[in-house]
């Protein structure tokens, strides 16, 4: 399911971030004001929701994964430049040949319990993922691994059916203690109570949960690397933006990930003084997705009318009241395989979206709807309901194409219904929806002819518009083979002008979030994907 | 009496069969297949299979039906399918906040809808009794998620002691503040929610007891009190208000589902760890065995309620006889 | 009902009925339950409120004056203004349109919903207090066993289940709020088939549907109008219950609870999107309560002239 991927990506996005070790993170704070980071105090972030299940390889929530990525710490992490860099493993090397990945452990590191932490923990962890009880959505991510071995307490390999890139970026994944879980059948996993009260080798401890009201980290005093500094973290659980954005005005809480966009000029303007606001770009994009096999867009001309047609920009300014980038393909501003002005802008322009309406013989007819061969230009626009930005693009887009003759007729349909009886099974002429991203810039599932229907009418990967390039197909193997990253850049900038001339779907926007963080917390790195290395904070004197 | 009282007790047993029947139906005619929350979007049939035969739902719907009705008469709602953690743990610790916020509303309702519905009542179409009509009707006309935010934003955010949602500071306790620090701490929280659910619930009950009132006063024995000379505060405290009164203590039989439901919209907002923000995730998750579990146990205890209501009122009112 | 939402209130509002027959002729009995009606000023205020409300919802394309689906995102949360007697929303929609045409949605749902509870909750009170027996066991039973059901989240798992539609939203309220009624049709049914003008038509051979439709029903009509004009109110702030929870009518349509949802995210510096539907929602309910109060009074047997 697309909400599934997109906090399935997000999981991985934020243990990757924010757990962290050594790298670039050290040394800010000192340089900033010469200060040294002292001990004790706390932090209280506000999040939405409630957290389900403190076990990295079975969470999909992002509560959870808030959580799970200060108790846990993966093999590898990214900085914030999205590159990975080491954390539990202190260094790693691949085979000539790309089959053969080798990780050379840490050898300080000891879970929170005090059992020293090993090969066999990594080891257990891949394999249960890779179980067939195994009931999570990571199967998918390690499906290219084969064997994996632990030749001693420090060294773990992996042998990979066939050389695979984007695999790195999966390894970033909690690694859960082999002590705890074993005793317990893959099946049962979830019934674990460790699952309720994690042990981990990340820089905090889980001390303490209230349901629904908070939860309660201490600083882990044998952490494996520098710091945690803050004592104590408090996570408390709003279930409404709102209310939580009043509670961070009040000074209940010291972070909130994401102010309303509707609310950050005037939060600016009243509290520059007690909170840092940033400005950071996510790592996902919204679209209309078009059924490539409809009769309608199967003309790239129709395809290419419709984005000249839409005003994007007036979407970004409007709707995300300017917190938010127009996207021309698939890859967004954060990733390091961003192509950005190479590609085709397609700048609101519609004069030439009806001249390539007209020349794909699309005639205004009688409604001002045009018509060829007797069929109107008209479509259903599916989306989810409850998304008000969704909502609202959706309107303008409508509002928009009717100006270029082009019926858009929105229909808003409930999450599990839009993806049980139309997405899963493909079958809908186009929807608004949007993805969030992982750190790789591979998009194989989503565009790869493979990865759309089969021949029995499954839908295999996320290619559910059914776009299929045969150059694109190439572009994409070669982008999960090749290793080198500089090499893997100008294939995926290949694929982003495929994809940006070829238009499977309506490329919208990308969202720009605004974080507030007390100015009390120092030492704070901010990157594309939100504040970094939470162990390295410390509060002000 | 002991005849009644079990028969009655017998009558209930088809009667749970049956809910729990509906109940069971519901939620497997539900479209959105809870195996697919349990593993990815592109998992092949294969794999789909193999996770639905682990969670036994590749029996029949009738298999399915027994074996979860014989685990819930042992008391065992099955685990949920989200986090796998047993159903009554997740039900037993969110019981606590939805109990403890439904007792105070139900004895601030009580203390002021009794003696608000007699007054409207012994004075019938009085401005006191409009202004009374007018604000129950006020309490059941308002949207309640409406006037929480109105509060909130006027009242709470302005107040610096007035919290907004939750319902304890971190770290104050009985043992670190001492016992009167903690009583005020939790008091505060209160507030809010309480003020939203009893304006809303209030009006139930002074309509109730000022019809219940109504009725009473016009009854030949409060006349007869009356024409006998007695003062009027007698005749009303000892004859009309202690029979108006006893219809209402018939209602706490109803008061037992209500103390156990949650109020999802007013949890919601003002973040209150309640059974109503379980029952609502559980159904926006699609988590089954939870809203089987929350329906069920709702369910149970309304129609024990009711009962209780009814041998309440069999208790209460001598003229009242069972058969 | 929304009430569910608001814990259960015992629904004895209904239930002040004597189980007396109005065995009064029709026309008269007509005028003298208006000429007392009309001395309940308040009822009098919500009818006129309620006729006017209808008025608005039936001529909704002439009172409002812009399209209510136009956006204007140039526009948005501006003010009321001349142009925007009530200002606009997030995408700049015109508020007072949306108002206008939402009390269309809102008061179909109220008057569908509520009918279909009124329908479902007759037939079934009405068939098993006629013949009673095992139809009766059977019929009561089935009402128990879907009145346990706490209500509201009973609404909120079927909505969540079934495709969201405003029909679909009408019917579920409809299907979920009627076994109060019943009981109480049931109850009158009871009392009413001993009456001697039962007997009499069945002593003339009437059928059963003759003597439940012809002759008791509407001798049993005073609670059902009553029930079935405070469930029009309930029945639209279910609806505004279920927006605020996101399940509400889905977007186009706008319903005043949808508007007041879509409003509340900008709650603090444009009231003015939840003001007016929050207004709107508020005062039709109170007027039909107000109106079921009056007829209610009207209605019943006991208060004499």
């Amino acid at each position: 399911m697309y909400r599934k991927l997109a906090s399935l990506v997000a999981v991985i996005l934020t243990i990757a971030v924010f757990v962290t070790g050594c790298g670039s993170g050290t040394g800010q704070g000192k340089e900033g004001t010469g200060e040294k980071p002292t001990k004790g105090g706390q932090i209280v972030y506000g999040m939405t929701g409630d957290p389900v299940i403190f076990n990295p390889i079975l969470a999909t929530d992002t509560p959870s994964a808030f959580i799970n990525e200060r108790v846990y710490s993966g093999l590898v992490r990214a900085n914030e430049k999205l590159e990975l860099i080491p954390n539990l493993a202190e260094k790693w090397e691949f085979s000539d040949d790309g089959l053969v990945w080798t990780f050379h452990l840490k050898k300080n590191v000891y879970w929170h319990d005090g059992t020293k932490f090993t090969s066999a923990d990594v080891k257990f962890t891949y394999e249960a993922i890779k179980h067939p009880d195994y009931t999570g959505v990571r199967r998918t991510d390690f499906k290219p691994i084969t064997k994996i071995e632990a030749p001693d307490d420090y060294t773990v390999k992996l042998y990979l059916d066939k050389p695979y890139a984007p695999l790195l970026s999966k390894l970033t994944i909690g690694i859960i203690p082999k002590h705890i879980f074993e005793s317990t059948p893959i099946a049962k996993m979830k019934e674990n109570p460790a699952n309720m009260n994690p042990i981990g080798t990340g820089p905090y401890k889980f001390k303490e949960w209230q349901k629904g009201q908070y939860i309660l980290l201490e600083a882990n005093d044998k952490y494996f690397e520098e710091g945690p500094y803050i004592e104590k973290v408090i996570v408390k659980f709003y279930q409404d933006e709102q209310v939580m954005l009043a509670a961070l005005e009040k000074g209940d809480i010291d972070y909130m990930g994401s102010i309303p966009a509707d609310e950050i000029a005037r939060m600016e303007e009243k509290y520059s003084d007690r909170f840092v606001f940033k400005e950071l770009p996510t790592n996902g994009y919204d679209y209309i997705g078009l059924k490539q096999t409809n009769p309608i867009f199967k003309d790239k001309r129709v395809r290419q009318a419709l984005m000249y047609g839409l005003n994007r920009e007036q979407i970004v300014k409007d709707v995300l009241k300017g917190y938010g980038t127009v996207m021309n393909a698939n890859i967004p501003p954060v990733s390091w395989a961003y192509a950005g002005d190479v590609l085709n802008q397609y700048p609101y322009n519609p004069e030439k979206a009806k001249q390539l309406l007209e020349e794909a013989g699309w005639k205004p007819g009688p409604d001002g709807i045009r018509v060829k061969d007797g069929q109107r230009l008209s479509f259903k626009v599916l989306t989810a309901s409850g998304n008000k930005e969704r909502e609202a693009a959706l309107l303008i887009a409508q509002q928009n194409w009717k100006e270029i003759g082009v019926e858009a007729i929105p229909e808003y349909i409930e999450w599990s219904v839009l993806c049980s009886q139309y997405l899963d099974v493909a079958k809908f002429e186009s929807y608004l929806l949007g993805w969030s991203l992982g750190l790789d810039p591979d998009c194989y599932l989503f565009f790869h002819s493979s990865a759309a229907v089969d021949e029995k009418g499954q839908l295999v990967g996320f290619n559910d518009v059914e776009f299929k390039n045969a150059d694109l197909d190439q572009l994409l193997e070669q982008g999960r083979t090749e290793m080198n990253q500089e090499k893997r850049k100008e294939i995926y900038v290949k694929v982003q002008k495929i994809i940006n001339e070829e238009l499977p779907y309506v490329f919208l926007f990308t969202r720009n979030r605004v974080s507030a963080m007390n100015k009390k917390i120092q030492g704070v790195v901010w990157s594309t994907l939100g504040p970094l290395f939470p162990e390295k904070w410390y509060i002000k004197q | 009496m002991l005849n009644y009282v079990v028969r009655r007790l017998l009558q209930m047993i088809p009667l749970l069969i049956g809910i729990s029947i509906i109940n069971f139906t519901i939620m497997h005619l539900a479209p959105g297949d809870p195996v697919l929350l349990l593993s990815e979007r592109n998992a092949t049939p294969e794999e789909l299979a193999r996770i639905r035969a682990l969670y036994g739902l590749d029996e029949p719907i009738h298999v399915q039906y027994v074996k979860w009705l014989g685990h819930v008469l042992k008391g065992d709602f099955g685990r949920s399918f989200v986090d796998g953690r047993p159903v009554m743990d997740h039900i037993l610790e969110r019981l606590p906040y939805t109990l403890y916020l439904n007792f105070i509303v139900m004895i601030i309702i009580y203390l002021v809808a009794i003696p608000v519905g007699v007054i409207s009542a012994l004075r019938q179409y009085s401005k006191f009794d409009h202004a009374v009509t007018f604000f129950t009707f006020l309490g059941q006309a308002l949207p309640s998620f409406w006037f929480a935010l109105l509060l909130i934003y006027a009242v709470g955010i302005k107040s610096n002691w007035l919290p907004i949602a939750g319902v304890a500071t971190i770290g104050v306790n009985v043992k670190t503040s001492g016992l009167w620090a903690t009583i005020l701490d939790r008091a505060k929280y209160l507030i809010l929610p309480v003020t939203v659910v009893s304006l809303g619930s209030m009006a139930g009950i002074a309509r109730y007891m000022r019809s219940s009132m109504l009725e009473v006063i016009r009854q030949d024995y409060v006349r007869t009190a009356r024409a006998k000379g007695l003062p009027e505060k007698a005749v009303i405290i000892k004859h009309a208000l202690r029979n108006a009164l006893l219809p209402i203590v018939t209602l706490l039989g109803f008061e037992l589902p209500a103390l156990f439901s949650g109020t999802a919209i007013i949890e919601t907002i003002f973040s209150w760890p309640g059974l109503g923000l379980l029952s609502m995730r559980a159904i926006f998750q699609r988590d089954y065995q939870i809203v089987m579990a929350m329906n069920m146990i709702g369910a149970t205890l309304m129609v024990l309620g009711n009962f209780l209501a009814d041998i309440l009122y069999v208790i209460v009112d001598p003229r009242i006889k069972y058969s | 009902m929304a009430v569910a939402e608001k814990r259960t209130s015992p629904n004895n509002l209904d239930q002040n009925f004597g189980g007396e027959a109005l065995t009064l002729k029709p026309e008269s009995y007509v005028r003298m339950v208006w000429r007392r009606f009309k001395r309940h000023k308040l009822a009098m205020a919500g009818l006129y409120f309620l006729l006017a409300m209808y008025l608005v919802a039936i001529l909704a394309p002439y009172i409002a004056t812009q399209d209510y689906r136009a956006v204007d995102p140039p526009n948005r949360l501006k003010p009321p203004s001349r142009e925007h007697w009530m200002g606009t929303d997030h995408i700049g929609r015109d508020i007072f349109s949306r108002v206008v045409w939402g009390s269309r949605v809102s008061l179909s749902v109220g008057f569908v919903a509520a009918g279909v509870a009124v329908t479902v909750g007759t037939v079934i009170g009405a068939v098993a207090g006629y013949f009673g027996g095992w139809v009766d066991d059977v019929l009561m039973r089935f009402t128990e066993i879907v009145m346990s059901f706490p209500t509201f989240f009973l609404l909120l798992t079927i909505i969540s289940i079934v495709e969201r539609s405003i029909f679909n939203i009408m019917l579920v309220i409809g299907f979920t709020s009627w076994p109060g009624l019943a009981r109480i049709v049931r109850g009158q049914f009871l009392s009413l088939r001993e009456q001697e003008f039962v007997m009499a038509a069945r002593a003339l051979g009437a059928s059963d549907a003759r003597i439940i439709f012809r002759h008791i029903l509407p001798n049993a009509m005073a609670p059902i109008i009553v029930s079935a004009t405070l469930r029009i109110g309930s029945a639209i702030l279910s609806e505004s219950s279920l927006s605020f929870l996101g399940l509400g009518v889905p977007e186009p349509f706008p319903s005043w609870g949808s508007i007041l949802n879509t409003g509340r995210t900008y709650l603090r510096y444009a009231p003015w999107i939840t003001t007016f539907p929050g207004i709107f929602i508020f005062l039709t309910v109170l007027a039909f309560n107000y109106v079921g109060d009056g007829l209610r009074d009207a209605l019943d047997p006991r208060l004499k002239d």
